[in-house]
């Protein structure tokens, strides 16, 4: 956790503007995907703190997520990001869609693709930022509960990671909210600590 | 003219000042929110004001909506990273006069604020 420890809040502070700005391209995808005003969160940055190899889930983060899907991103970046759903989650993002099949399958499918849309533009945005090239894996369902809990105490934690970057979307207008957990290894975190520091020095 | 940014990154602040001509940053301050701009626009020292619109206590939106019901006489470029249609058809809904897209530019900036006739 060396890399962490020692950010500066200058740092912290350029690291939050750029996953600030990352983040709202991935809003305006999932705007013109669902041609509503996406609200943005000011993103929170912490260090992963672990019980075991659980995570060790903020106050703010304890609510009944039932859905969490999962992507990991590969390159000189690495790390995973989680998007936890609510348990209307499924319901009101078909709504937004457009959706009237509300089958299991469509919801999953629903689910995988608003992953692979929000974590993409919001890692590519970011590496984009800081000059490194990332790659996906697909993405994938990691807890689907149908008994209102908070999926993340199921989370099992890859012991690399390191850093969270937490930011919600919300549309108010359909009551649908999301929350990107984004996951960075302690050595990559590094890359973009390097890549800030030259953004610092240059202002 | 009294110049102000607001935005709650201390980098973004300094990117932004960085792009203004030498004639806009004789008389200019920083906020670091839409509470710290009202506050300073109460205090008359707010004439050109650089707005970003995801901030924490008062965001953005939140600040232009105050400004229009005060019916301030501020010009207000918003720069943000919110770059949905929506938000931008809002904030000119709410009074903005140029909308700006982060990361900001100098090229952006200057030329919003000839757009607007500033410069």
């Amino acid at each position: 956790m060396e890399t962490l420890a020692a950010l500066t809040e200058d740092q912290r502070d350029a690291l939050q503007e750029l996953m600030n700005i990352a983040m709202g391209q991935a809003a305006e995808r999932l705007a013109l995907l669902t041609n509503t005003m996406v609200t943005l969160s000011v993103p929170f940055i912490h260090p992963l703190i672990r019980e075991q190899n659980k995570l060790s889930i903020p106050e703010h983060l304890r609510r009944r997520f039932m859905i969490v899907t999962r992507q990991s991103f590969l390159g000189e970046l690495r790390g995973e990001v989680f998007v936890c759903f609510g348990s209307m989650g499924a319901d009101k993002l078909a709504e937004l869609l457009g959706y009237n099949d509300d089958g299991p399958a469509q919801q999953e499918e629903l689910m995988l693709d608003v992953t692979n849309i929000l974590s993409g533009a919001c890692i590519s945005g970011l590496a984009r930022q800081v000059a490194i090239q990332v790659s996906y894996d697909a993405p994938s369902i990691l807890v689907h509960r149908e008994e209102p809990t908070n999926a993340l105490d199921e989370l099992n934690l890859n012991e690399h990671l390191a850093m969270v970057l937490e930011i919600r979307f919300e549309v108010q207008a359909h009551q649908f909210s999301c929350d990107l957990l984004i996951c960075i290894t302690e050595r990559t975190a590094g890359v973009v600590i390097r890549a800030i520091d030259r953004l610092l020095y240059e202002l | 003219m009294k110049v102000l940014i607001a935005d709650d990154s201390s980098m973004s602040r300094k990117l932004v000042l960085r792009s203004l001509p030498e004639s806009l940053t004789e008389d200019i301050r920083q906020a670091c929110n839409g509470a710290e701009v009202m506050e300073a626009y109460h205090a008359g020292l707010v004439e050109l004001l650089f707005l970003d619109l995801t901030m924490p206590v008062m965001d953005g939106f939140q600040t232009l909506e105050a400004l229009k019901r005060e019916d301030a006489n501020v010009v207000v470029v918003v720069i943000s990273a919110d770059i949905q249609p929506l938000a931008r058809q809002r904030v000119f809904e709410l009074g903005a006069a140029a909308f700006v897209a982060k990361p900001v530019t100098a090229e952006a900036v200057l030329d919003a604020l000839h757009l607007i006739g500033v410069l």
